[in-house]
């Protein structure tokens, strides 16, 4: 059995200290896929992804403001080291505020919602089509407000049509989009019945327990892509920041942050 | 021509097992044979560009050469996003091959009207454009354009010249009695080819885009005081735009003279003839500006 244990409290520690070090945004968004990340990372074949392999599963960001948290979560399994992690948000840095494939092991640039989905999608055909043995995935973390953009149902309306079971699409359900509650703003809800009536199998988990995320994706149908909800809180782990969406655009001043590394003792 | 390059990407494709064919639900009696062929390497995603390049982006990235077609209509502007961040940005090459050119659906309105496209396509890094002018520029094309060292954005216009041309990336029509030339591509040409046939007027004829010779081109427009550069497509981001920018570069002094739509047309006409009259681009009007000049 595979050890689930990932160190969530250090990571959050991570990117406290890199958001009030390089004055950058995001925190929210950042902490709230923390769960979501390291259990993608659990599931693949980290190796394969440090050498490049041809045959490596995909993994993608799709929410690509949430780079901080993304870096820092990489940086626990070994894909980036700290000297690069601390380059983050700085000057001459190919760490930016949204992911970027200029980073080793990221595989594709995000920023503008609603495209990693897309290219997840066609990585997936593309392993589908090269027919490799170890039978990798291609994973993607959307946002929920990411879900208003049009192209998303595009690529879920293709992926359930072809019947992908290997492209598995991670919602960060935290339930705030960029200046207000999600579904204030457009209502997802019934999101569920949403993706069952694409052609997905889907499962509605604690987006921040590592287990149950595993789970749901270890035990999916075969003949289905998998849409995974995980109902997250934006800002998780930070009491001022919890469910707060100013906390998409603020930077950290100093007091709030010793209160932050307090919240994460 | 849309046949002749299908035909060919087909040929390929028997022979290079990692090209990869997209529609997005275009190309009736065009792309069956290929989804016959190689059902493994050819997919239909729908009515849907954004997913359409970010598919083939996805492709790229497991090193297939991948081929989207559609109408030249729909393959730039929906999906420009997705071109700048998943194609550019990546430097990942792709070979989009959109059908119709400037007026070529001439009744079909507006938003069929293929008159403001390559323009976006050439300020993007790392594309090419080319706009095949005459049937010949064709041969061995697809091979040509698969070796995908940049992207590439091929837009096919419905005619089909034979009469000038080779495979060169422009036809040179001279005439150096005159002082002027007309610079031009796509289906235009046709309604612009009499100006040389009957009355020896000097053209230069493209075929491909974007990047420009500069070296060549500069040495055939120094020899001329007037250029009238004749396109199916807006001035400001289209041929007239690309050229002046050269002149300007090199320090070159002539005077050029934009024919061209300024605006899109709610008028429709049976062919595009019709579409030229009324942008006083046809035969008659480019004869009497000329005239005039």
């Amino acid at each position: 059995m595979k050890s689930l244990d990932v160190d969530t409290k250090k990571i959050r520690n991570r990117i406290v200290d890199l958001i009030y070090k390089s004055g950058a945004s995001h925190l929210g968004s950042s902490l709230s896929l923390i769960e979501i990340l390291s259990t993608i990372y659990l599931l693949v074949d980290l190796n394969k992804i440090k050498d490049h392999a041809p045959d490596r599963s995909r993994v993608f960001i799709s929410k690509g403001h949430g780079a901080c948290g993304t870096y820092s979560v990489m940086n626990y399994f070994g894909l980036i080291d700290d000297i690069e992690l601390n380059t983050y948000h700085k000057n001459n840095s190919y760490l930016s505020g949204h992911v970027s494939h200029a980073v080793s092991c990221v595989e594709h640039s995000t920023g503008a919602l609603g495209h990693g989905i897309s290219v997840c999608l066609g990585t997936a055909i593309g392993i589908k089509t090269k027919k490799f043995q170890s039978n990798p995935l291609s994973l993607v973390v959307c946002g929920d407000g990411e879900l208003q953009e049009g192209s998303v149902w595009e690529t879920l309306m293709l992926a359930g049509h072809l019947k992908l079971n290997n492209f598995i699409v991670f919602i960060d359900y935290n339930k705030i989009s960029s200046i207000k509650s999600t579904n204030e703003v457009v209502n997802l809800e019934p999101l569920e019945d949403k993706f069952l009536s694409f052609g997905f199998e889907t499962k509605n988990v604690d987006g921040h327990n590592i287990k149950e995320i595993y789970d749901a994706v270890t035990n999916r149908a075969e003949h289905k892509p998998l849409a995974v909800i995980c109902n997250t809180i934006k800002g998780k782990g930070v009491s001022f920041a919890e469910n707060e969406p100013v906390w998409h655009y603020r930077p950290l001043n100093k007091e709030l942050y010793i209160k932050a590394k307090d919240d994460l003792k | 021509m849309r046949n002749e390059i299908i035909d060919q990407i087909h040929k390929e494709m028997k022979i290079d097992k990692n090209i990869f064919f997209l529609t997005a639900d275009m190309g009736i009696n065009l792309v069956e044979k290929i989804e016959i062929d190689f059902p493994d390497r050819f997919l239909n995603v729908g009515i849907a560009e954004q997913n359409l390049i970010g598919v083939a982006s996805g492709l790229i990235n497991l090193n297939f050469k991948v081929v989207v077609y559609t109408i030249s209509n729909f393959l730039v502007h929906r999906c420009f996003e997705q071109l700048r961040n998943d194609i550019s940005l990546h430097k990942k090459p792709i070979l989009m091959i959109g059908t119709s050119c400037g007026y070529d659906n001439a009744s079909l309105g507006p938003t069929h009207h293929v008159i403001d496209d390559w323009g976006y396509v050439k300020n993007l890094p790392n594309f090419e454009v080319y706009c095949p002018s005459n049937i010949h520029y064709l041969d061995n094309l697809a091979k040509k354009l698969l070796n995908l060292k940049e992207s590439i954005y091929l837009r096919i216009p419905k005619i089909n010249i034979d009469t000038i041309g080779s495979q060169k990336d422009y036809e040179y029509l001279s005439n150096e009695k005159y002082e002027n030339i007309i610079l031009t591509y796509g289906s235009i040409v046709e309604e612009i080819l009499p100006l040389f046939k009957i009355n020896g007027q000097s053209l230069l004829v493209f075929n491909k885009l974007h990047p420009l010779d500069k070296t060549s081109i500069l040495k055939i427009l120094k020899n001329y005081k007037k250029i009238f550069i004749v396109e199916e497509h807006f001035s400001s981001n289209g041929l007239y735009d690309s050229i002046c920018k050269m002149l300007i570069n090199s320090k070159l002094c002539a005077e050029v003279v934009s024919v061209a739509p300024k605006d899109y047309n709610l008028k429709i006409g049976t062919n595009n003839k019709f579409l030229f009259e009324l942008n006083r681009i046809d035969l008659t009007s480019i004869k009497n500006l000329i005239e005039k000049n």
